[in-house]
């Protein structure tokens, strides 16, 4: 076999390192309530590039930012919502994951759950022959990043003066591990990792309809997944007015800017 | 040709079949309801569908409209699965390409395309298991689909692959005979006219036994022409008693 | 997908229909269409297996090959899926315009997949860390008439039940170099167990009532739909909102009752039908697309 001199010739015999790592030295999380939300930080109207932004970060690490571009000239008849969910390459523990296939297909997975929680509250029909353009970054993975980043599109939605039906509010939770394992909102990046379960749910909270649904591991019978759905649309409209000022506040400091006139709907 | 006997003394091949005999052929027309023309064919263990949409207007990009006939277009693709070794995708390398071009310009041969002016014709190919003549059985499912759309033709188009092993032209290749790497011809027929739609040879083979290996792939494609034939006849009568004819 | 246009007098026949349980062909709101499941139609995979759910047809075949095992699962073999959405489907999907459906549905089999109980992945390790078996899914689209996941995943579930992976041994000789051996039978051969693999049941929710199911027609009258996976224990392992409309809470529940008990009629549907066809073994006459 040729050799190749660009490469380092590692050791002949390689172990992996896993073999090194001691099993389960990672500290249990403290327990807390299943209920508990963690605080939530929502700012919109921060970018002055993009027609609407939002910035959503969770107490304990999520940071996601989002941008809305539009509504843009589109070739074709209907209006389109375009959504896009990135992650920033230093967003998540460990290495630097490898930008590839699987990675984009990943993001792509979640671009597209993003796109169909946020179009029953979008009133497309008002954007004949127009695009609009969501993108939401994740800045930093410390859990429930799908529930922030549809949070964060709803806000930077409605900071553009896009016309909706109304808000988005995602929640995220997880089942602890363990056959009875209990559902916790909002889990913690370690939280997700060990969790048995997954699950985001999206809500309208003003209309009390569910824009979103994506779940997926050994959550058990329907029954236990019924409870999810009721503590996560719970969780969302404790979430709502949070969100709500974040616009209010938004619009006041855009109207004490002065000559921009659009203002925001909560 | 180390250790594979591809023709025996007694002038069987590997399959047991003799120089000139085909392999089973089966065929189904009218396999999907949701296509214009549909049909399904095998080829010993060699599995093709096709699909013919159209014609219709023309989809896309309208500058690539003719103005005095129909536009064919074909896909070939051959499904992951369909290989020995599994294909990491089923359409868009050299070799589908390469497919997608043959049949285009073999069913522009045969298909009436004057009549259909500023008009598109889908002819879409899938290989489902490749057991050599992939081509061959493509075009014959096409052919077959083509027909079960009402698309008017000159004449089927039949085709058949013939290789030359040993002095003797072999007609019908299977993947143990293609691998071999001898010389190998592919030909697509209108057999009522003896016209030929198209002709490719692989490999290298002596000027003195083309005209050989020629007349054993036309013989092939004639029996391949009675197979088919025979197919529309018995699908149109029982579509007609069908109808209540 | 063969797109259907539906004028609106036809759409409120369709739901006024689902509204009185009676649907256009002639269903209730929890039935399934006719579906012909056959197995082991394409001779040179290790399994496969053709499905036929009204007009979607389906053809899945498996593949094992020996692969590498992934870092952090060094005693496990893993799963690979492809879906390949071909143009026979409709001329929308011809060069790469299938590719956006495609990976829609690889990301949901592999959230379907995703937890470690569906498949027994560690009976496909064969020595930890340097050998395993990687079973490739390739899934063919061939006709779109509505349903497409739940038909997939039947498609699915047949596949890997006909899946006969051929037994090899490691052999270590003195200098601890180690060697495979296929086995020289080629009847000795493992079986997957797909007790556990789950099957997707779509609910589309059509004016107020939900059906199973729902054919192309039904699906263009449908905002929104609960795509639930479900094992034949009746448990969920994956659920998921589609289309562009959103639900009512108290639906929701009352789809995941309806997903859990059309689920399991299902599986045992499913399960009855593929042991039929292996105790006919040899004999049975293989129809593929002749039939």
């Amino acid at each position: 076999m040729p050799l190749d001199h660009r490469r380092v010739p590692g050791p002949e015999e390689s172990q992996a390192p896993l073999l090194y790592a001691a099993p389960g030295e990672e500290e249990a999380a403290p327990g807390r309530e299943a209920a508990a939300l963690r605080p939530l930080l929502a700012r919109a109207g921060l970018l002055s590039q993009a027609e609407g932004s939002a910035y959503v970060e969770l107490s304990g690490g999520t940071k996601v930012l989002c941008a809305v571009r539009g509504p843009r000239e589109a070739a074709e008849g209907r209006g389109r919502l375009l959504c896009e969910f990135r992650r920033a390459p230093f967003s998540s523990r460990g290495a630097r994951p490898r930008p590839g296939p699987a990675a984009a297909a990943r993001e792509r997975e979640l671009g597209l759950a993003l796109q169909e929680a946020l179009a029953p509250a979008v009133r497309l029909a008002r954007y004949p022959r127009a695009r609009l353009e969501v993108t939401a970054l994740l800045l930093q993975d410390g859990g429930s990043a799908l529930a922030a980043a549809i949070s964060a599109a709803a806000l930077a939605l409605a900071d553009a003066g896009v016309e909706m039906f109304d808000l988005v509010v995602g929640c995220g939770l997880c089942r602890a591990p363990g056959p009875a394992g209990a559902w916790l909102l909002q889990p913690s990046e370690a939280e997700e990792r060990a969790a048995p379960a997954r699950l985001t749910v999206a809500l309208m909270p003003g209309l009390n309809q569910v824009a979103g649904l994506l779940g997926s591991g050994q959550g058990g019978p329907p029954e236990s997944w019924a409870r999810a759905v009721r503590l996560g649309l719970e969780g969302c409209q404790r979430l709502y007015p949070v969100l709500r000022r974040s616009l209010l506040r938004a619009a006041e400091r855009r109207a004490a800017e002065g000559p921009r006139s659009t203002g925001s709907s909560a | 040709m180390a250790g594979l006997e591809l023709l025996s003394d007694e002038g069987y091949r590997v399959d047991g079949r003799r120089a000139g005999e085909l392999r089973k052929v089966r065929a189904r027309m009218g396999v999907f309801a949701q296509a214009d023309g549909s049909a399904y064919i095998e080829q010993g263990n060699t599995k093709v569908l096709a699909v013919v949409y159209g014609p219709h207007e023309m989809r896309g990009s309208r500058s690539k409209a003719l103005h005095d006939r129909a536009l064919v277009n074909c896909q070939y693709s051959m499904a992951t699965f369909s290989t020995g070794e599994r294909k990491r995708r089923p359409h868009g390398d050299r070799k589908s390409s390469e497919m997608t071009l043959h049949l285009k310009q073999t069913f522009e041969a045969a298909i009436l395309t004057q009549l259909y002016p500023r008009s598109q014709i889908d002819i879409y190919v899938q290989v489902l298991q490749a057991d050599g003549g992939n081509y061959c059985a493509s075009v014959n499912a096409a052919t077959l689909a083509t027909i079960d759309a009402g698309i008017p033709m000159r004449d089927y188009v039949c085709a058949s692959s013939a290789g030359f092993i040993e002095d003797t032209p072999l007609a019908d290749l299977n993947y143990v005979e293609e691998a071999a790497g001898g010389p190998q011809v592919a030909l697509a027929l209108l057999p009522k006219s003896d016209q030929i739609a198209l002709l490719e040879m692989n490999s290298r083979l002596h000027e003195d036994h083309l005209d050989q290996v020629i007349e054993a792939a036309i013989k092939a494609c004639k029996d391949i022409y009675t197979v088919l034939d025979q197919v529309v006849r018995e699908h149109v009568h029982e579509v007609t008693t069908l109808l209540g004819e | 997908m063969a797109s259907v246009v539906l004028s609106e007098a036809e759409k409120v026949y369709i739901v006024h229909g689902i509204q009185e349980d009676l649907r256009v062909d002639g269903r209730g709101c929890e039935d399934y269409r006719c579906t012909e499941v056959e197995t082991d139609v394409v001779s040179n995979t290790s399994g496969s297996a053709r499905v036929k759910l009204g007009h979607t047809d389906i053809l899945v075949g498996v593949k094992a090959e020996m692969g590498t095992p992934k870092l952090e699962k060094p005693d496990e073999g893993y799963l690979e899926f492809f879906v390949d959405c071909s143009a026979n489907a409709t001329p929308e999907f011809e060069g790469r315009g299938g590719e956006e459906l495609g990976t829609e549905i690889v990301n949901t089999l592999y959230r379907i997949f995703s937890n470690g109980s569906s498949i027994d992945l560690k009976s496909l390790c064969i020595n930890p860390r340097e050998h395993c078996w990687v079973l490739y899914v390739d899934v063919l689209l061939l006709e779109c008439g509505g349903n497409l996941f739940d038909a997939i995943s039947i498609a699915v579930k047949a596949a890997l039940f006909n899946t006969r992976i051929p037994k090899v041994r490691v052999l270590e000789d003195d200098e601890g170099s180690k060697e495979i051996e296929l086995s020289d039978d080629p009847y000795d051969c493992i079986r997957l167990n797909v007790d556990n693999v789950p099957c997707i049941i779509t609910l589309s929710k059509i004016g107020c009532r939900h059906v199973v199911d729902a054919t192309l027609q039904e699906e263009a009258c449908s905002l929104a739909s609960l795509l639930l996976s479900v094992t034949n224990r009746g448990t969920l392992t994956c659920m998921k909102k589609l289309g562009k409309g959103s639900l009512d809470p108290e639906s929701i529940f009352e789809m995941m009752e309806t997903g859990k008990k059309v689920g399991k009629t299902l599986h045992i549907a499913l399960q009855k039908t593929l042991e039929k066809e292996e105790s006919l073994g040899t004999t049975r006459q293989k129809v593929g697309f002749l039939g």
